[in-house]
């Protein structure tokens, strides 16, 4: 059985590659598989005191990201859909065995694979090799057995949407911790202390998530007897949590094909605001998104999770206010570009309503460009409070008028970028009833979203690089600070007139495509 | 063909019954969709579930197949309890759900290829079913085009040949004939027809009237979740059009107001 859930995942991705999804998964697995091996040839160079400290460290990273990052940033790997798996004989046991066997193959499991495998590389004898590639497989295989077991015992909950909000709260609170965590290390120590990460991996290592890993960094050095007692160990625990995964699933393949009230993914975003031949679609817009913060827990929560990634997450500058620098502020309307990242799939939340947007109103650029000045409002409030904060805190007043305008300008531009990005990439929330509230019936989606995105980000860097260079000149030069104040929120204007204009033409002219893509049931 | 249809050799002794539901109950939330329905299958019959949207067609058939947990009542499905032992009775069964979950990104002949293997087929065995059910199904020519590329008549093709791919003894099919055009119907039926007259139970629901009523030999009306009649064919329209059996037993909408304004 497990070697037809494996060939049935290898023939499902290999016939992705021939769909228009297929670029998408390739260039993920490229950029994928850059990262594992860059972290490979790290491990690879340390030496055998660094790797035994390394190993757990990254091994533990390893897991926690898998089983909490589907959960805050909403993917995972679904290639085969458990609910397509019902109607067969089955049982929990077999199922979870097979999927987690084929749920190593893939572009994440494969570059975490290739990284670890740096300090594989370094065993000097044959047995240690072997154990080292054991201890791979088990550390991959704990992390995604993990993961599934906690989306399928989590999906009911997860499929509603205050839940999804909770969850998009604390992945802002995530990112936002790492982010102000780094930049104030980063501004307070000359490099991360050799010392604390040690200490680190000396307490993961004792915990189920790092025994795999610390026997594989063991095994890396030739140590034999310890490691071979920690892979029995997660050997172990992995068949428990096998066998738990299979009673889940077998309980949840019989209890999620209703769909639950609660859940308002596909309502109409404009229900109450919608008339025939309403003629300034874009204020309907805007009152319909100020209504929903007004009333709308949803759209409370989302909001307080942005911010929250804006204001704290999106910081790059945090280490020179710490520092007292003043030009800082100006740094601080940097954080008005990431509208670009949280609204760049607008039409995706609520997709499944797509058909009635388009039956009530005219054009669809309205609508997205409703939306995306919404969300480069969000930008520039998250932009305003930083600066504000890093003014009072530094003194540097000089700079906050200017900070503001460039805080426009950005917001503007990436909520502009992400508008043409929801367009050319849009992900549909996934809500099929699925044990897994995040699978979808195209595999690869999330790789093709993925690329877009990064993609859109990097096109908003370079889009406002005039406005960075003002910035770099305002620093020393007053008269600098002045042009920006026109300069830098007309620049940006002009730049969301653009993208949303061909982004509206777009959305318009692949209208059939876009509520295929967006209203399909998974 | 002349094997006979996939039964569970641990089951016990077959009684008339296919299908024997008791006192089946399912709420969702404040809404009761299947009221403590009782219903018997004839074994070997092409049985009807009628009713109108929202009756709890869907939701007894996924009830009845494992595929939904009841609040209450027994399923016994060829003898075996489906809650007692889900598998046992898949084992036996065909679905084709109202949602067709296939694997979209196989293509036909994988899609047939992969159901077989899940199923416990070898795979000489598996490649022999599908080709043969690919060409009777009128899909040879779609066999190497993705699920995902292919028509509503196509997919639904696609889905009864899963679903009969290992002889099943009781078949369920939720709308079989919704969005199908009348010459991929005319296949579907032909291929329902072989799978009864070798012996199985085929039981389907529909709101389309004609089609159960020249299809079925015995039929069930449901309304609000419960059976409000049902019979063999002959016995149950007793000369009358089922159209208006119907009707009658799920109540007669209240003549409405004229709509001047449509005419005027």
């Amino acid at each position: 059985m497990i070697s037809i859930f494996v060939r049935l995942k290898l023939r499902l991705l290999r016939n992705v590659l021939r769909t228009s999804h297929g670029l998408g998964v390739v260039a993920f697995t490229v950029l994928a598989l850059g990262a594992g091996a860059t972290i490979g040839l790290f491990a690879n160079s340390t030496s055998d005191t660094d790797r035994v400290i390394f190993s757990p460290v990254f091994g533990g990273i390893l897991v926690i990201t898998w089983l909490v990052g589907p959960i805050l940033f909403g993917a995972s790997d679904e290639t085969i859909d458990t609910t397509r798996l019902a109607l067969y004989p089955l049982d929990g046991d077999r199922l979870a065995t097979g999927l987690a066997v084929s749920g190593l193959i893939g572009p994440g499991p494969i570059a975490a694979a290739v990284a670890l495998a740096g300090v594989a590389s370094r065993a000097p004898s044959i047995p240690s090799a072997l154990l080292a590639a054991v201890a791979i497989a088990a550390t991959l295989t704990l992390a995604t057995v993990n993961s599934r077991l906690l989306l399928t015992a989590l999906g009911s909950s997860l499929r509603k949407r205050r839940t999804r909000d909770l969850a998009t709260v604390a992945a802002g609170l995530v990112v936002g911790a790492l982010g102000a965590a780094s930049q104030i290390l980063s501004a307070t120590s000359d490099s991360i202390n050799r010392a604390t990460v040690a200490t680190i991996a000396d307490v993961v290592r004792l915990t189920p998530i790092g025994w795999s890993s610390d026997a594989l960094g063991r095994a890396s050095t030739g140590e034999l007897l310890v490691p071979i007692l920690e892979l029995i160990a997660t050997m172990a625990l992995i068949s428990l949590l096998v066998r738990l995964w299979g009673r889940v699933l077998s309980r949840a393949l019989t209890e999620v094909t209703e769909a639950d009230e609660s859940n308002e993914v596909g309502t109409s975003m404009i229900r109450a605001d919608a008339q025939p031949g309403f003629d300034n679609p874009l204020r309907v817009i805007l009152r319909k998104e100020r209504r929903y913060f007004s009333r709308h827990p949803r759209y409370r929560l989302q909001v307080v999770s942005q911010l929250t990634v804006l204001i704290v997450g999106g910081a790059p500058f945090l280490g020179a206010v710490v520092q007292g620098d003043k030009a800082a502020v100006l740094l601080g309307s940097i954080p008005g570009l990431t509208a670009g990242v949280t609204g760049s799939n607008l039409l995706g939340p609520d997709g499944r309503s797509l058909w009635a947007e388009v039956v009530a109103m005219p054009s669809l650029t309205p609508l997205l460009r409703g939306r995306s000045l919404a969300f480069a409002f969000l930008g520039f409030v998250g932009a305003f409070i930083i600066t504000l904060g890093s003014a009072i805190w530094t003194g540097g007043w000089q700079y906050f008028l200017p900070a503001l305008a460039c805080a426009i300008g950005m917001a503007l531009t990436g909520s502009g970028v992400g508008s043409f990005t929801s367009v050319v990439a849009p992900a549909l929330y996934p809500d099929d009833g699925s044990p897994n509230p995040f699978a979808t019936s195209t595999p690869g989606s999330g790789c093709f979203t993925a690329v877009f995105t990064f993609t859109g980000v990097g096109i908003g860097l370079v889009l406002i690089v005039p406005i960075l260079i003002g910035m770099a000149g305002a620093r020393d030069e007053a008269w600098v600070r002045l042009a920006l104040l026109p300069f830098a929120p007309t620049y940006g204007f002009v730049i969301w007139w653009l993208t949303t204009r061909a982004a509206g033409k777009r959305a318009n002219r692949k209208q059939p495509e876009l509520i295929t893509q967006l209203a399909k049931a998974a | 063909m002349t094997e006979r249809p996939n039964e569970d050799a641990s089951s016990p002794p077959a009684s008339d019954s296919a299908v024997s539901l008791q006192g089946l109950t399912k709420r969702f939330g404040k809404k009761l969709a299947v009221d403590g329905l009782d219903l018997e299958v004839p074994r070997g019959t092409f049985f009807g579930l009628v009713g109108p949207n929202g009756a709890g067609k869907s939701t007894t058939l996924k009830l009845t197949t494992g595929l939904l947990r009841p609040d209450s009542g027994r399923a016994i499905v060829n003898g075996i309890d489906v809650w007692q032992n889900p598998n046992a009775v898949k084992q036996v069964i065909g679905v084709v759900p109202e949602d067709l979950r296939l694997f979209e990104r196989l293509t036909g002949r994988e899609l047939l290829h992969y159901v077989a293997l899940l199923r416990g087929m070898d795979r000489k065995e598996a490649a022999r079913r599908a080709d043969e059910l690919l060409r009777f199904l009128d899909l040879e020519e779609a066999a190497n085009r993705l699920v995902i590329d292919y028509s509503a008549g196509m997919r639904k093709k696609a889905a009864l040949g899963a679903a009969v791919l290992h002889r099943p003894a009781v078949l369920f099919l939720d709308e079989p004939f919704e969005s199908v055009d009348p010459l991929s119907v005319r296949v579907l039926r032909e291929l329902l027809e072989q799978l009864v007259a070798g012996g199985a139970t085929v039981v389907f629901s529909s709101h389309v009237m004609e089609v159960v009523e020249r299809l079925c030999d015995v039929i069930a009306v449901v309304h609000q979740g419960r059976v409000v009649a049902s019979g063999r064919r002959e016995e149950l329209c007793n000369g009358r059009r089922l159209e208006d059996v119907f009707i009658e037993a799920v109540g007669a909408r209240p003549q409405q107001a004229d709509l001047d304004w449509l005419t005027s």
